[in-house]
């Protein structure tokens, strides 16, 4: 069986643990589920897992974080995994240029903040599949 | 009449004339400089105001670049930035070159004008560990376009970032937005770097007079030496708004003149011909007559009965023009009436022109001031959409868990050998309190567990290893908790963690609720104290025993490694709302605390100097950063780490002072930073003792 990672970032901790929580309950123990606060932790345990020859599946993550947005996180990531689909969360209305950096290199989503559940496990279970 | 007394009449006339026509030129003088006085000082004023503002926008597009470089110098190459056109490090020493940011550089960037001048040592600011930074616009000749830039030398290293003059561009043109004028920023030499205005004339080297308003073709131009932007700020406002009102009152004085002139042309008429002429004619008769009357005796009578009739008729012309002079004095009169009048109107007419730029002047304030209400409802938003995510998020999730109840999760476990349901209910505890952020020692603890997983019996290795791993550093377990090496025995050990992560869920999630609670309920904990207004009762506080008691609050917190020097004037006491002044102290008093860290002194003192009484808030802290200085008031700007402080201590602060009718300011050094608050004295009278005096006095 080969396994597939789902990997989460935002600087927010309260955030990440709600999101790790209903991640792990939908789609462990099939998905490797990976959270971390900054794109350097994240990076490191993606490494480690593909080093084991697991798969990154999808990569959510926040817009504006400090020093940071999205769509660096993406281009990061997908330099270890070309094409991964996105999730971009976001609070603010205005990621469209965004949305169209990260959708030159692959799939996107937009999820509103606050999400709900049911738009976060449909969203997933469509870029997955 | 003799001549002598004509000329004179007449001399006196022309000076009354010419008196009154000096007073009106005055007066109209006069009113015309007061108006171009306040045009200008008004002209500065927005200048002044605008060039913080732009200076405030460089500002946060220079921090961005200041990040990045501090990333370059480390040796981190940051990824995809925005708004900085290139950027670049050069070790001298070796003169290695190291490019950080995309953009079309070259090696014309490091031999050229621009570095030498982005980088000179002029009004450059220090950096705490030896450097210094300097930022502001210059003409790179390579570009052919003016230029933000930013450099930072330490050691042997130089960063240097161009930013394109779109920046410029966009914050002056935010500036022309809020201020309704043009606006030109030139270099020293009177070159146009950004020009903000449609039809501004290009070069202005002639038109720089720093502090004065100037006309240049259609338009005045004001002028404000910006360093901090490199160059000169101008401003232009359409000569035409100026000019009409200017002109009518400059002009007011030629109606008076002309009214006056007409009146002393019909006196001298009337005067003339009703009494001159006819005296003329008597006098000369008169002067005839004896001759006359003595060569032809029998006419004498008949020259008599003339001279009588002469006179009597001359006494008949003089009544009537007496009559007539009368009639012309009140036609005067009514006349300079009439004209005070049209005056009065004309004045009028200013004052509702004068109050019309007073109420525009007032309407660019209050845009500015909702402006900074947008912002502060936009970080409002932010901060309690945040928790509201978390709170959402977890609510469903315990929904999910306990949504049907406990009992398939009871039979899962119900279904397993008795030790194996024992293992699942013991890791709940854990589960329940483990971090799932990622981050602490998660990665190492599932390297070692994986080691574990591999040495277990049933080969659990690479991937399958790892997976299992990260599922048990997700519960909390480490390679050396007893739990980890029974689990790895078991026979399905990813069953188990599932069956103890479940069982956690429901207890994970109110406590996730609870924290997002406290979180949205601290933002509006700090909003309602933002939001005092209209409710203060002052009473006269006596400021030392205030102090006393808001150290008293502190003495926990004082005791670890902090010294207090207290300077206290009973005779300081001022009229306030005291709950209101006790959370001025208490901010002060946090930061200062907060900036010394793990130690340091802390000095209070309170003072009545003249009409005022004056607290100073002093730590030995490393001071207040230059870059900052000028926003640390500033509603939701803070220095602390996320979570940490919510960036309205001190605009509260700033707030509840001046609501006190008092000044708040600081100075800063490298031994410290020193807060001051300024509130006006009030009398000692009716004031219960000091608990302290009493102590003294028995």
């Amino acid at each position: 069986m080969k396994y597939r990672v789902i990997a989460c970032i935002d600087d927010e901790a309260v955030i990440l643990m709600a999101m790790a929580m209903e991640l792990r309950r939908h789609f462990g123990p099939e998905f490797v589920i990976e959270t971390a606060t900054s794109a350097d932790e994240l990076e490191l345990s993606l490494r480690d897992d593909l080093a084991e020859g697991m798969e990154l599946a999808c990569i959510i993550t926040d817009w504006i974080m400090p020093g940071l947005k999205g769509e660096d996180v993406a281009a990061r990531l997908r330099a270890l995994a070309p094409g991964t689909p996105v999730v971009l969360m976001t609070g603010h209305s205005e990621a469209g240029e965004a949305e169209a950096a990260i959708a030159a290199d692959g799939p996107v989503r937009i999820l509103r903040k606050p999400w709900r559940q049911k738009a976060l496990v449909e969203t997933l279970t469509e870029l997955l599949a | 009449m003799p001549r002598s007394l004509r000329r004179l009449h007449l001399s006196a006339e022309l000076a009354l004339a010419a008196a009154l026509a000096a007073a009106a030129f005055a007066a109209s003088a006069f009113l015309s400089s007061t108006i171009w006085q306040r045009f200008e000082a008004a002209e500065l004023e927005a200048l002044e105001r605008s060039a913080l503002f732009i200076r405030g926008q460089l500002d946060d597009r220079l921090e961005l670049f200041r990040s990045y470089a501090d990333d370059a110098l480390d040796g981190l190459r940051p990824s995809a930035p925005y708004d900085i056109e290139v950027g670049f490090v050069v070790e001298t020493g070796s003169l290695r070159v190291l490019e950080v940011l995309p953009g079309p550089a070259a090696d014309a960037y490091f031999s050229g004008y621009s570095l030498a001048s982005a980088a000179g040592g002029r009004a450059a600011a220090a950096l705490p560990d030896g450097g210094y930074a300097r930022s502001g616009v210059v003409r790179a000749p390579e570009l052919d376009a003016p230029a933000v830039y930013y450099a930072e030398r330490r050691g042997d290293r130089l960063a240097v970032a161009l930013a394109n003059v779109a920046s410029v561009r966009r914050a002056i043109e935010r500036a022309s937005a809020l201020s309704s004028g043009g606006y030109v920023l030139a270099s020293q030499d009177g070159f146009a770097l950004v020009n903000a205005v449609p039809g501004s004339p290009a070069v202005l080297r002639e038109a720089v007079a720093l502090g004065r308003s100037v006309r240049m073709g259609e338009w005045y131009l004001s002028s404000l030496a910006a360093p901090e932007l490199g160059g000169v700020l101008h401003r232009l406002t359409p000569s035409s708004s100026v000019d009409a009102l200017l002109g009518l009152v400059r002009n007011l004085w030629m109606p008076f003149l002309a009214a006056i002139l007409a009146a002393a042309l019909v006196k001298a008429t009337l005067e003339h011909r009703l009494i001159i002429a006819p005296l003329e004619r008597i006098s000369a008769g008169l002067g005839a007559w004896p001759e006359r009357a003595l060569s032809r005796p029998g006419a004498m009578a008949r020259e008599l009965e003339t001279v009588y009739r002469a006179f009597e008729g001359a006494r008949e012309r003089i009544d009537s023009s007496m009559r007539s002079m009368g009639a012309a004095k009140e036609a005067l009169a009514a006349a300079n009436a009439e004209l005070e009048d049209r005056v009065a109107e004309r004045t009028a007419g200013l004052n509702a022109a004068l109050e019309q730029l007073t109420a525009v002047q007032d309407r660019l304030v209050t845009q500015e001031k909702m402006a900074a209400l947008g912002q502060l409802a936009a970080g409002v938003a932010h901060e309690l959409n945040t928790p509201l995510a978390a709170i959402l998020s977890a609510a469903e999730a315990a929904l999910d868990a306990l949504g049907e109840g406990p009992a398939p999760w009871l039979a899962a476990l119900r279904g397993l050998p008795e030790d194996e349901a024992a293992l699942a209910l013991a890791l709940i505890p854990r589960a329940a309190q483990a971090p799932e952020t990622g981050g602490g020692d998660y990665r190492a603890r599932s390297m070692g567990l994986k080691a574990l997983a591999e040495r277990s019996a049933g080969g659990r290795e690479g991937a399958n290893g790892l997976a299992l791993a990260r599922a048990a550093a997700a519960i909390g377990l480490g390679p050396d908790d007893p739990e980890s090496r029974s689990l790895f025995a078991s026979e399905d050990p990813g069953r188990l963690i599932e069956l103890a992560a479940d069982g956690a869920s429901a207890a994970r999630s109110l406590r996730l609720i609870r924290s997002a609670a406290e979180a949205a309920a601290g933002v509006v904990r700090a909003l309602r104290s933002y939001s005092w207004e209209g409710e203060a009762s002052a009473r006269a506080v006596r400021l030392a025993d205030q102090l006393r008691g808001v150290l008293a609050l502190l003495r926990p917190r004082l005791k670890r490694g902090f010294s207090v020097e207290l300077e206290l004037d009973e005779d300081a006491v001022v009229m306030a709302d005291f709950d209101r002044l006790n959370q001025v102290w208490i901010n002060l008093i946090n930061n200062a605390l907060q900036a010394m860290g793990a130690g340091g002194t802390l000095g209070i003192r309170a003072e009545r100097v003249g009409g005022l009484c004056r607290v100073t808030i002093r730590d030995s802290g490393p001071g207040v950063d230059p870059a900052i200085a000028d926003r640390i008031f500033e509603p939701f700007f803070t220095t602390k780490a996320k979570g940490e402080g919510t960036g309205l201590g001190l605009d509260i602060c700033r707030r509840l002072v001046e609501a006190a009718d008092g000044a708040i300011y600081f100075e800063s050094g490298a031994s410290g930073a020193a807060f001051f608050v300024e509130l006006p004295a009030a009398e000692p009278g009716g004031l219960e003792p000091s608990a302290t005096e009493v102590r003294t006095s028995r």
